[in-house]
């Protein structure tokens, strides 16, 4: 009878016990850790269709000449970020980007060197929930290309002619240096002078100030 | 070090084979000690008139239910790398009405019928039999069948996310479930029951 007893309060005190970890695990809160995560696929695939995702060179020159509220993250190694990086830019690996804490409405610029690892990024921080991120279409590689050392054409159209003077005054604002002209396309194109870095360093600090 | 040990390195595949070889016979020991062993016990649940597969069912699925949240919340078990197997919903439901009807025909489950053949029960070495002529048969036509058996994939399917619950909500609701299920079945017992002497027997 007294063991009869014993086994029945024992059940009863180990339903007891489950029940108190079923309504504390009501409260406990998710147990993944941070490892655990939901996408919305399809929203994620209209941003990336209707290129939401990134900002061309020139509007991210505009956006930084306009000192606009954001973060400019550069994610290559630090050797290449020391050479050179663009103004404003701040040096993370893809681990201390993911680890840190942020507001969720933060604007956010992500480069690499050819825009890779920069996408990679921006599919790990949207399904961290992050709404304002962007990548720098093309990378550094594009920078450099588009507003750093911009070139002319002779045969070029008016509205590329247009284009040109634009980057031009960008390329003076980014790097202090004046673009060379490409008199021929074809045959043997200005090189481009590339910007010594130092200078590019002094524009950064200057820039940096106002974000 | 975190769980699940094996995914973590803590040990090699050798050593995976003796713990599972060790965790197999802990949980056939503790099927025998249940009376799982005896295709009469089993099926008396069918008749509520010994409803202990059901709980001793229902208790360890809540205790490991129980385990992995909390060892999860306390960050020793990565809940990820716990392998979930994947649903595949209209065969496995023509499995789970096969497998019912061998259960009420045979009295036994693939586990307990092991049980019952190692503590040298007849009924248990015949219905051991059948289970690996069916395996044998089934891995020889799987080419025929794999098509269906590949049917309507879900993949790790769990109840948070096919309900849309929050994890600990529907931790909630399983214990609650199960705390009434119990209370049903003790209910169900006191009212089906034979007397004392048959059901011991």
């Amino acid at each position: 009878m007294i063991r009869q007893l014993t086994s029945l309060s024992l059940n009863k005190w180990l339903a007891l016990a489950a029940g108190g970890l079923g309504v504390l695990a009501l409260f406990a809160g998710s147990p993944f850790q941070g490892h655990r995560i939901t996408i919305d696929l399809k929203d994620l695939a209209r941003t990336i269709e209707s290129e939401g995702d990134h900002v061309e060179a020139d509007q991210f020159a505009d956006w930084i000449m306009l000192k606009s509220r954001m973060r400019v993250i550069d994610l290559r190694d630090s050797l290449s970020f020391a050479s050179y990086h663009i103004p404003t830019a701040q040096l993370l690996s893809m681990e201390e980007l993911l680890e840190e804490r942020r507001p969720k409405e933060e604007m956010l610029v992500l480069y690499s060197e050819g825009g890779i690892h920069a996408a990679q990024a921006w599919i790990l921080l949207k399904a961290k929930g992050l709404a304002n991120v962007y990548t720098l279409k093309g990378g550094l590689n594009a920078w450099k290309e588009e507003i750093l050392f911009p070139v002319l054409s002779e045969t070029a159209s008016p509205e590329e002619r247009v284009l040109f003077a634009k980057r031009k005054a960008l390329s003076e604002y980014f790097g202090r240096e004046s673009p060379p002209v490409r008199r021929d396309t074809t045959a043997t194109p200005a090189k481009p002078r590339p910007v010594p870095p130092a200078k590019v360093v002094l524009e950064r600090e200057k820039t940096r100030d106002g974000c | 070090m975190n769980a699940p040990f094996y995914k973590f390195g803590l040990f090699g595949e050798d050593a995976s084979l003796v713990v599972a070889l060790l965790i197999g016979i802990g949980f056939g020991f503790f099927l025998e000690r249940a009376g799982f062993g005896s295709a009469r016990k089993l099926a008396a649940q069918f008749y509520f008139t010994d409803l202990r597969v059901f709980k001793v069912m229902f208790t360890a699925i809540v205790t490991a239910m129980l385990g992995v949240f909390w060892l999860s919340w306390l960050g020793l078990l990565d809940y990820t790398q716990v392998a979930v197997p994947s649903t595949y919903l209209v065969p496995q439901i023509v499995g789970g009405l096969v497998f019912g009807v061998g259960f009420v025909m045979g009295g036994y489950c693939p586990g307990t019928c092991c049980v019952a053949a190692a503590t040298g029960r007849l009924d248990g070495f015949v219905h051991l039999f059948g289970m690996i002529s069916g395996i044998l048969l089934f891995g020889e036509l799987f080419s025929f069948v794999e098509g269906f058996y590949r049917s309507t994939p879900m993949g790790r399917a769990t109840l948070p996310d096919l309900l849309q619950l929050p994890f600990g909500l529907t931790i909630f609701l399983i214990v609650l479930l199960a705390l009434a299920g119990f209370a049903v079945a003790e209910w169900l017992e006191g009212k089906f029951a034979p007397s004392t002497e048959e059901a011991g027997s």
